[in-house]
């Protein structure tokens, strides 16, 4: 099979990871394990940037704890760190030459046995969500085919990630809606049960109720199933 | 494709309308895009109430609330088993057979042919819409095609309701008068809210009047639910 041809069934395989239903870390460790087929390199990681500025490793090829520490130490300083804040593919075919530019990533790359170590962007829509970390034993750059694969290879996580989080937010949303109709139910069905206990029109009984929770400081919705359950005893027997 | 057209629509039913989009402009979508009479929506509370909350006109509401009141039919279904819900034809024996009040009510509402699907995907499935039609007849491709989109944008609709204030006019205009009713029978009859839903539900059943209205007399004290008002009543007196 042609490097080619590697490609291609690599990212079928990928797109049909994206379906509705699926596992962002599941994708972004393939994602990470494929780099090493595809682009010769001996090692990759993925790291998101958060909103806090905190940098998280989410996948890697391998889960040696060396690896591990050197792809979380690139994220704050060297090729990601730099990928990250410039947004654009940083390429070091030479480990040695940059001791000074990275004087703690260097020396501990370069001691795990690494020569080379590049960083391309998850980017989207001229934002940088985070960055893919790669780490060669060879001193070698990436050459032109291969930075342009990485780079698919970074868009697929990015789009992975932003499936994700999109998921996320509908789900946010659908369990905002659900409590919202859980509290209305719960307060007009309180509203009835009082009215009927204290033989008050519905709106009074909304007034009584509004007037509790605030003195006592508890929820409405609370308060209102409370004595929804306990049709109406839990009212009595609170002051 | 689908999505496109779907979309197309519920936006240009806003902006004649000169407002921001909102479920009627969804409903207008299903009309068109699926070539059906009515629509309505139901959403989900987690404690399991199926609530009515949105409709196309008068004959779509009173469908939903049918489908509320008797406890069954294609949408409760439909949000059952997380799939879509096609019945071609209401005089067909699989569906007197699968919801008899329900095919029996709708068919005397002048209703041939519903469509439900869910809205949403497994772990976030909130509601369904349903979808009317007067003539039997069964969806083409495309129309099913529009009716999963419709029923995406529905979701997205619904979704953002909480926004602005039509999750709480549907609430207030479709359901409040139930559950508060529900409230005072619970409390008339000593029994469980949901117990109590039931009682109302079946009362206009039994009735063949719309809930609300039942809901209403309720709550203006002109009917009480009496313990006797059905045979489950009777063995509960007498059990006491």
């Amino acid at each position: 099979m042609t490097q080619h041809e590697r490609a291609a069934q690599i990212f079928v395989e990928l797109a049909d990871r994206l379906v509705i239903e699926f596992d962002v870390l599941d994708l972004l460790h393939t994602v990470a394990q494929r780099c090493v087929d595809l682009l010769h390199v001996s090692a990759a990681g993925l790291v998101l940037a958060g909103h806090d500025g905190v940098r998280g490793l989410v996948a890697t090829s391998s889960e040696q704890p060396e690896l591990l520490d050197l792809l979380q130490l690139q994220a704050e300083q060297g090729p990601g760190a730099e990928c990250l804040s410039r947004g654009e593919p940083i390429l070091c075919g030479d480990l040695g030459r940059q001791r000074e530019s990275w004087p703690d990533f260097a020396p501990a790359a370069l001691d795990a046995g690494y020569a080379a170590a590049h960083a391309v962007p998850m980017r989207l829509n001229g934002h940088t969500i985070g960055t893919m970390n790669l780490l060669s034993e060879r001193a070698t750059g990436l050459v032109s085919s291969n930075a342009t694969l990485a780079q698919a290879l970074a868009d697929v996580a990015t789009v992975g990630v932003m499936q994700q989080r999109a998921a996320g937010n509908r789900q946010l949303l659908a369990d905002q809606l659900q409590a919202t109709l859980n509290a209305r139910i719960a307060v007009e069905q309180a509203k009835g049960v009082l009215a009927e206990l204290l033989d008050l029109p519905v709106t009074d009984a909304f007034s009584l109720l509004h007037e509790r929770a605030k003195s006592s400081g508890e929820s409405l919705q609370s308060l209102a199933a409370r004595v929804v359950d306990s049709r109406g005893q839990a009212w009595r027997s609170s002051p | 494709m689908s999505m496109e057209r779907v979309w197309a629509s519920v936006h240009r039913a806003a902006r004649d309308d000169r407002a921001r989009v909102s479920m009627r402009h969804v409903f207008h979508a299903c009309l068109t895009t699926i070539k059906v009479d009515g629509a309505g929506v139901m959403l989900v509370s987690t404690t399991g109430n199926k609530e009515p909350l949105f409709s196309s006109d008068a004959s779509s509401r009173r469908l939903e609330e049918l489908q509320y009141a008797l406890g069954e039919g294609p949408g409760h279904d439909a949000l059952r088993k997380g799939g879509p819900v096609l019945v071609p034809d209401l005089t067909s024996v699989t569906a007197a057979g699968r919801w008899p009040g329900y095919t029996s009510a709708a068919l005397e509402n002048g209703v041939r042919a519903v469509f439900a699907l869910p809205l949403g995907p497994d772990r976030a499935r909130i509601g369904a819409l349903d979808v009317y039609r007067k003539k039997a007849g069964a969806l083409s491709d495309r129309e099913f095609d529009n009716a999963l989109a419709c029923a995406d944008a529905a979701l997205a609709v619904a979704l953002a309701s909480l926004e602005s204030d039509e999750f709480e006019r549907g609430f207030t205009h479709n359901r409040a008068e139930v559950h508060q009713a529900a409230g005072m029978v619970s409390v008339q009859l000593g029994i469980g809210v949901d117990e109590a839903l039931t009682r109302l539900r079946a009362h206009a059943y039994a009735a063949d009047r719309p809930l609300l209205q039942v809901a209403r007399d309720v709550l203006a004290r002109t009917l009480r639910l009496g313990p006797a008002d059905g045979r489950d009543d009777l063995q509960r007196e007498e059990g006491r």
